[in-house]
């Protein structure tokens, strides 16, 4: 069967230029799921370098009628997943705190650019922390669901749980998302 | 039917298959539900209003840069082992094949080498030059690792997972030529190999993760002993890719 990819196929072969090319097309994108698993620059980079190491590794492995960037984006995911796990999670009691309060109370469609850019860089900083209560398999559950469209019986393969496990972890992900960022929800129409 | 509960909506708002049946009905119906579902909405697209950064131009480029080099690397748990049975073999082999030179050259030319009464110096040391070929290999090899150590960033934790694992291979092997340089009589090489060795032990009894302060206090080191330099230098003569000046060769001495 024809490869699917000329590059992967080189790369496969043992072409160093041909695996070059894999990763400067596709780091980019790896980034991005990176970045959104891990919530931070620093470990997003660690995930794609991983992701790469991983991947020359178990190039044999690859069957090239599959699309190389949905076996790249399955290796990061797992990537994460493992960085997750392994970090130490400090619990950030988070949600309901008068700081949060004022700042949600403060957002309005009809603020100045300049006050909107602020309230924009507190929401992002708001749901960062928000996402970073989620535990490694909540976080992952959520985000191959909400982001990535993942069927939830290939979440809990990916999490290495039955399907019903997975879809109570989903939704103990959108608790706790809820719990953390709905008085901004109320408080902010523009929102929703 | 019955008001739905927040995983019915959530179930609902991700289009599972399983979710309620009649759930649209009863939300067409339904102002609560409704409200429930608008607020469930809500916290679903502020967390799509979390800013994801667009990586920097040429990041692939970056990522291929810190990634090509570790590449060779075989796995973790044989490295150590590896790298010790590696310089072992390297030097026994050396040792033999200069046993076995010095036989035949005592058999064979040692008459005609009466003859002309030309000093054994002088002669050529297919053994020292093996030796000098795997010490080049190992300094090269030791150049690339400081690099990556000597442009990290001291801002941030530095992934040195490949990097220690490297190291323990590499300090295996440096023991062994540093010895080996000093039986020979080479004692620049021996010096540099010195300096190198406490860089490499530290580095290889690292946890994998490097805080700033660690990254900091390694560059300081091999800063301040002009290490990388010195490195560089050594595996260049020693490869034979350039012969030093004195005044560098000496400068290079007093670091």
């Amino acid at each position: 069967m024809e490869p699917h990819d000329l590059t992967a196929h080189r790369a496969r072969l043992g072409d160093p230029d041909a695996f070059r090319q894999l990763v400067e097309r596709h780091s980019p994108v790896i980034f991005k799921v990176a970045y959104r698993m891990t919530g931070n620059q620093h470990d997003a980079d660690d995930v794609v370098q991983e992701t790469f190491l991983r991947a020359y590794r178990q190039l044999h492995n690859f069957e090239e009628r599959s699309n190389f960037g949905t076996w790249l984006h399955r290796i990061a995911i797992n990537c994460a997943l493992d960085l997750l796990r392994s970090r130490v999670r400090h619990d950030r009691h988070y949600g309901g705190d008068p700081e949060s309060a004022e700042l949600s109370g403060a957002m309005a469609c009809a603020e100045p650019l300049q006050d909107r850019l602020l309230i924009a860089s507190e929401v992002s900083r708001q749901v960062s922390a928000a996402m970073d209560r989620l535990s490694g398999n909540e976080r992952t559950a959520f985000i191959l669901r909400h982001y990535e469209g993942m069927p939830v019986e290939e979440i809990g393969k990916v999490l290495g749980i039955q399907v019903s496990a997975a879809k109570h972890t989903i939704f103990r992900a959108v608790r706790k998302l809820r719990e953390s960022l709905e008085p901004m929800v109320r408080s902010n129409p523009c929102s929703t | 039917m019955q008001h739905l509960n927040e995983d019915d909506l959530v179930m609902h708002l991700f289009h599972e298959d399983d979710a309620p049946a009649g759930a649209q009905a009863h939300l067409d119906e339904c102002a609560a539900c409704r409200a429930e579902l608008e607020t469930l909405r809500g916290v679903l697209t502020l967390v799509d209003t979390a800013e994801v950064p667009e990586p920097p131009a040429g990041y692939g480029e970056k990522v291929w840069n810190r990634l090509r080099w570790k590449l060779d690397a075989p796995p973790a748990r044989t490295r150590l082992w590896q790298g010790w049975v590696a310089a072992a073999a390297v030097v026994t082999g050396v040792f033999v094949a200069g046993t076995w030179w010095r036989a035949e050259h005592v058999k064979t030319i040692a008459p005609a080498a009466i003859a002309t009464a030309r000093p054994a110096a002088e002669q050529p040391a297919a053994p020292d030059r093996l030796l000098s070929l795997v010490v080049g290999d190992h300094l090269d090899n030791s150049e690339r690792l400081l690099a990556e150590i000597a442009h990290a960033d001291p801002s941030r934790d530095f992934d040195a997972v490949s990097e220690q694992r490297k190291a323990e291979e590499l300090v295996a092997a440096n023991r062994i030529y540093r010895q080996s340089a000093l039986r020979r009589g080479d004692t620049r090489i021996a010096s540099v190999l010195g300096d190198l060795e406490p860089v490499l032990a530290e580095l290889a009894h690292s946890d994998g993760s490097l805080s700033p302060g660690e990254v900091e206090s390694l560059q300081k080191r091999i800063d301040e002993r002009g290490l990388l330099f010195k490195v560089r230098a050594a595996g260049a003569q020693v490869n034979g890719r350039e012969q030093l000046p004195r005044k560098v060769s000496a400068a290079v001495d007093n670091l």
